[in-house]
């Protein structure tokens, strides 16, 4: 008895240090970039490889403010991605919904191509998805940086998934307390759904916030772009000042670590529940 | 009476279906399904984006087959994917194996390895940049400390091989020299972003092994490592299945990480394909010529993913 116990002991032990050591190389870059961010010019050539600043000082914070409009970058990739968020939730939940449970014609082969639209490279389409923005006069406006991606393949068949796991019981139920098909799905399946939602949530706000090469293409004016494209502007124009570009990268981080914590928990759950481990 | 209670319901289901997936298929016709066509058009044109279209059949693609800079984008592509694949499924997976165990701090763990997958591109380019430095970089300062002259993690186009082997003091052939430093520098801060994904669904795929399975290989005397291989990995199988095939196609859209640091330099070391195809389209306005490029990008990924589905869909247990 007691020998397995030190055995198992020894065995956590071990198990802890290696995953220290991965953990340790997973956040180091991190906790470099934010130690950097928080040191004046000086330490930085100084002392590079000092963790802890001798001396912590926002100038950097306040210099990337002052160089760069990042506010409005902040402000308009928040306007982009809660915007595609909330509507990916809506859009993708309603045909999800449809595909899980209606029966209507064409529904297997219109459900396979959307499913066939997740191999297309989003590189093979973008000179064409310009080229549409461009004919409606889009390009250089928000809504080129939000209609395109205004519903998902991808969010369909994650939901789709999930929603053929609740039990069809449910909805007879339902339906005889004369409730009909958009009352079931956001009075009753969507309150289900919630593990599955904020899964679909935290990947397409992740997404678009992270999103570099669309505005790229699409934003001339300064004006309208996104954080990361601003971020990356700022490295072209200033040529390299370490400490200023680790304020701004944390400055682009931060939010996407708050959703990714207050979601955390229905996000794992999401995850282990879904078809998303079987393709 | 009944029956036609019927008809009339499964008419309002038929219409409730169109347009609850309306919203769905109006975009993804309008900005996935129509470009799609467009674009395998463009491909046979020539066009800068301004002026007329000029059809000039199969010209872009007999080009595109004499670019050496095509050449080098696609050997490039490859060398990065398999380096990347290979090296992220078996690290995530260890990690998702170790992490499937009841120990303390699992929370904290799983999000820390989840960190560099919520961190874009951009923002995880710019700190390994900053890794890589040839001066005051962290990784050389370690190098040095360990007795290793520094390198020029991203601006070396020598070979890695050739580098490893000069080092030594040995000359080896230039195409034994393998994938550009550069490449492989940037295929490891690929890996460090990606790995957490990969986990992540992993871990899914192992909670859902039911713990009554492993309780009965212990009674019938299973060790550890019997029980890895006839029990954990044959159930885990579809969801190898799904991240191998994930991570090939990921590995082929590589971009972001190349047009952040090193746009694809020195010396063309690290140009991959969406890169190529991003500067031909979008720099120097060769829309027909850089289509065409991105429908062999299409067409490689489609062949890869359907021989992954013949050769690894057989060996899947459901």
């Amino acid at each position: 008895m007691i020998k397995k116990k030190t055995k198992r002991l020894i065995y956590h032990t071990i198990l802890h240090l290696v995953l220290i050591t991965g953990a340790t190389i997973m956040i180091f870059p991190f906790l470099w970039g934010i130690s950097t961010s928080l040191k004046d010019m000086r330490e930085v050539l100084a002392n590079p490889f000092q963790l802890i600043p001798k001396q912590i000082t926002v100038i950097n914070y306040k210099n990337v403010v002052r160089s760069i409009p990042i506010v409005r970058f902040f402000i308009n990739s928040l306007i982009v991605s809660l915007t595609i968020t909330a509507s990916q939730l809506f859009t993708c939940s309603l045909s999800a919904y449809a595909f899980a449970r209606l029966k209507f014609p064409m529904r297997e082969p219109l459900f396979y191509i959307l499913l066939g639209t997740m191999m297309i490279p989003q590189h093979v389409i973008m000179i064409p998805v310009y080229i549409i923005l461009n004919f409606f006069r889009l390009i250089d406006t928000y809504a080129a940086l939000i209609v395109p991606f205004l519903s998902s393949a991808f969010g369909t068949f994650l939901l789709r998934q999930y929603f053929m796991s609740i039990p069809k019981e449910l909805e007879e139920a339902a339906t005889l307390d004369g409730c009909g098909h958009l009352c079931f799905l956001f009075k009753i399946m969507l309150p289900i759904a919630k593990p599955i939602l904020a899964t679909l949530a935290i990947f397409s706000f992740m997404w678009s916030w992270n999103n570099y090469i669309w505005p790229l293409i699409v934003t001339n004016r300064i004006e309208i772009r996104t954080l990361q494209y601003g971020l990356a502007m700022f490295k072209e124009e200033g040529g390299i000042n370490w400490g200023q570009l680790m304020a701004g990268t944390t400055i682009a981080t931060i939010p996407l670590l708050v959703i990714f914590l207050i979601a955390q928990k229905q996000f794992i759950k999401g995850i282990t529940l879904t078809g998303l481990k079987e393709g | 009476m009944k029956s036609n209670n019927r008809t009339i319901n499964y008419r309002g289901e038929i219409r409730s279906a169109f347009l609850f997936i309306f919203p769905t298929y109006i975009i993804i016709l309008i900005f996935v399904i129509i470009p799609v066509i467009i674009a395998f058009y463009i491909s046979f044109n020539k066009w800068n984006l301004l002026g007329h279209m000029k059809f000039v059949g199969l010209l872009n693609y007999k080009k595109l087959f004499h670019s050496k800079q095509f050449w080098k984008a696609l050997t490039n592509t490859f060398w990065y994917s398999f380096i990347t694949v290979p090296v992220g499924i078996f690290l995530s997976l260890i990690i998702a194996l170790l992490l499937n165990t009841k120990i303390r701090g699992l929370a904290i763990y799983r999000a820390i390895y989840f960190l560099p997958v919520m961190t874009s591109f951009v923002a995880a380019a710019f700190i390994w940049q900053w890794i890589f430095q040839f001066q005051n970089g962290i990784l050389n300062y370690i190098l040095n400390f360990i007795g290793i002259k520094p390198i020029a993690w991203l601006n070396e186009p020598k070979g890695i091989f050739t580098l490893i082997f000069e080092r030594l003091g040995i000359n080896i052939p230039s195409w034994l020299g393998g994938p550009s430093v550069t490449l492989v520098s940037i295929s490891i801060m690929s890996i460090w972003k990606n790995t957490g994904y990969f986990m992540i669904i992993f871990l899914a795929g192992l909670q859902a092994i039911p713990n009554t399975l492993y309780e009965a290989a212990e009674i019938d005397g299973a060790g550890p490592v019997k029980r890895f291989f006839n029990i954990t990995l044959p159930i885990l199988s579809p969801t190898t299945y799904f991240v191998t095939i994930m991570a090939v196609i990921m590995s082929f859209q590589v971009f972001e990480q190349v047009a952040v640091t090193t746009r694809g330099g020195p010396l063309n070391s690290s140009l991959v394909l969406v890169y190529f195809i991003y500067q031909r389209a979008f720099k120097f306005l060769e829309v027909g010529y850089a289509t065409s490029a991105a429908y062999i990008l299409f067409a490689i990924v489609l062949i890869l993913t359907y021989f992954q589905v013949k050769i690894l869909g057989k060996r899947v247990h459901y």
